[in-house]
């Protein structure tokens, strides 16, 4: 099961059609929920739930930054598409995994901007939305769990790293092959 | 919830096995999140109290099994902390000292006057609340004798706090 995010949306919204968005050539990500609304008097007001799903090698905390970064500006870039232009909008994101994807998951109420909040119907839909279906972190796996260990234990890593080559040093030096001797 | 050990305080390492993270996770925690301050020994050692413990087994939560993003996570502390009644909530000052001053080479007796202690009910001779008391004090230095030694073997290893 794949994590979504559930909200319900303000009575008597219709369902709607966004496009979704166009991931560059190559990417890995894929769309796994993407579900919208909007406000029967027009006037701009909609509801869109989401998840992206980007396959990871495993999971460590130091990929956490950019996997936020990257949600809130697919967001903020969807509440902009849902408004049909510069949006005042009420987001929450959400972060879970499956076994091998991290999954990224935004719920948004935008409107055009200089909606007041508190004005929208839909913020109430937001702050009651909820995060379903997340498991737990992958591991990391001995690449990346090296790799990280690296990164936080620079002077260790060094050194060995020095120590290791000395080993290798002194190897090449009693293997060398030795010039035959014209005596 | 994970029942934590029956001491006061907490080396990282300890930490980061009841957390289920790792050492640098906490302090990458400690940056984001304003209610995880541990103390820092005379050497620069965290020292995590019990109350800090229990604010990093509440992120992890929110992070791992809610799905919130640190922003989400801060917003949930906040508003939980306001929704909280103040005065139930224990006083971390106190024990932040505590902490502070058992890290040093200061005496732990003399900084125990302000912590809550819970007494029998019915009348009790002063005699018998002194004996208590030394007692829980004998306890209490033994644990901080122990855990200064682990700290200073620890440092003399290298191992980062």
């Amino acid at each position: 099961m794949n994590p979504s995010v559930a909200a319900e949306p303000p009575d008597g919204w219709l369902a709607a059609e966004l496009a979704r968005p166009p991931f560059a050539s190559g990417s890995t990500a894929a769309v796994t929920q993407w579900t919208a609304w909007r406000a029967p008097a027009g006037g701009g007001e909609a509801l869109l739930l989401a998840c992206v799903a980007t396959p990871v090698p495993g999971w460590v905390e130091d990929m956490r930054p950019a996997v936020e970064a990257r949600v809130k500006g697919l967001a903020g870039a969807s509440a902009d598409r849902l408004a049909g232009g510069d949006a005042a909008a009420h987001t929450r994101t959400f972060v879970g995994w499956t076994a091998g994807d991290v999954v990224t998951c935004f719920a948004t109420c935008a409107a055009p901007k200089g909606t007041a909040h508190g004005a929208r119907a839909c913020d109430a839909s937001v702050d009651a939305a909820r995060f379903e279906g997340s498991a737990a972190p992958p591991s990391p796996g001995l690449a990346l769990g090296a790799l990280t260990w690296a990164v936080h234990h620079p002077a260790t890593t060094v050194l060995w790293g020095g120590v290791f080559v000395f080993f290798l040093a002194v190897v090449a030096v009693l293997t060398r092959r030795r010039p035959r001797s014209r005596i | 919830m994970v029942s934590l050990p029956s001491k006061l305080f907490f080396r990282i390492g300890e930490v980061a096995g009841l957390v289920g993270v790792e050492p640098h996770v906490l302090r990458y925690w400690e940056r984001e999140f304003r209610s995880i301050r541990p103390t820092k020994s005379a050497k620069g050692q965290r020292v995590y109290s019990r109350k800090d413990v229990e604010n990093l087994l509440r992120v992890r939560d929110l992070l791992y099994r809610d799905g919130f993003t640190i922003a989400g996570a801060k917003k949930r502390l906040a508003n939980g902390a306001a929704e909280a009644h103040p005065e139930s909530a224990p006083d971390s000052s106190t024990a932040s000292a505590l902490a502070l001053a058992l890290t040093s080479d200061d005496e732990p007796s003399a900084l125990l006057e302000d912590e809550e202690e819970e007494l029998p009910s019915g009348p009790v001779s002063a005699g018998a609340r002194v004996v208590d008391s030394r007692a829980k004090l004998a306890a209490l230095r033994v644990e901080v004798e122990g855990f200064l030694e682990e700290l200073e073997d620890r440092a003399e290893q290298g191992e980062p706090a």
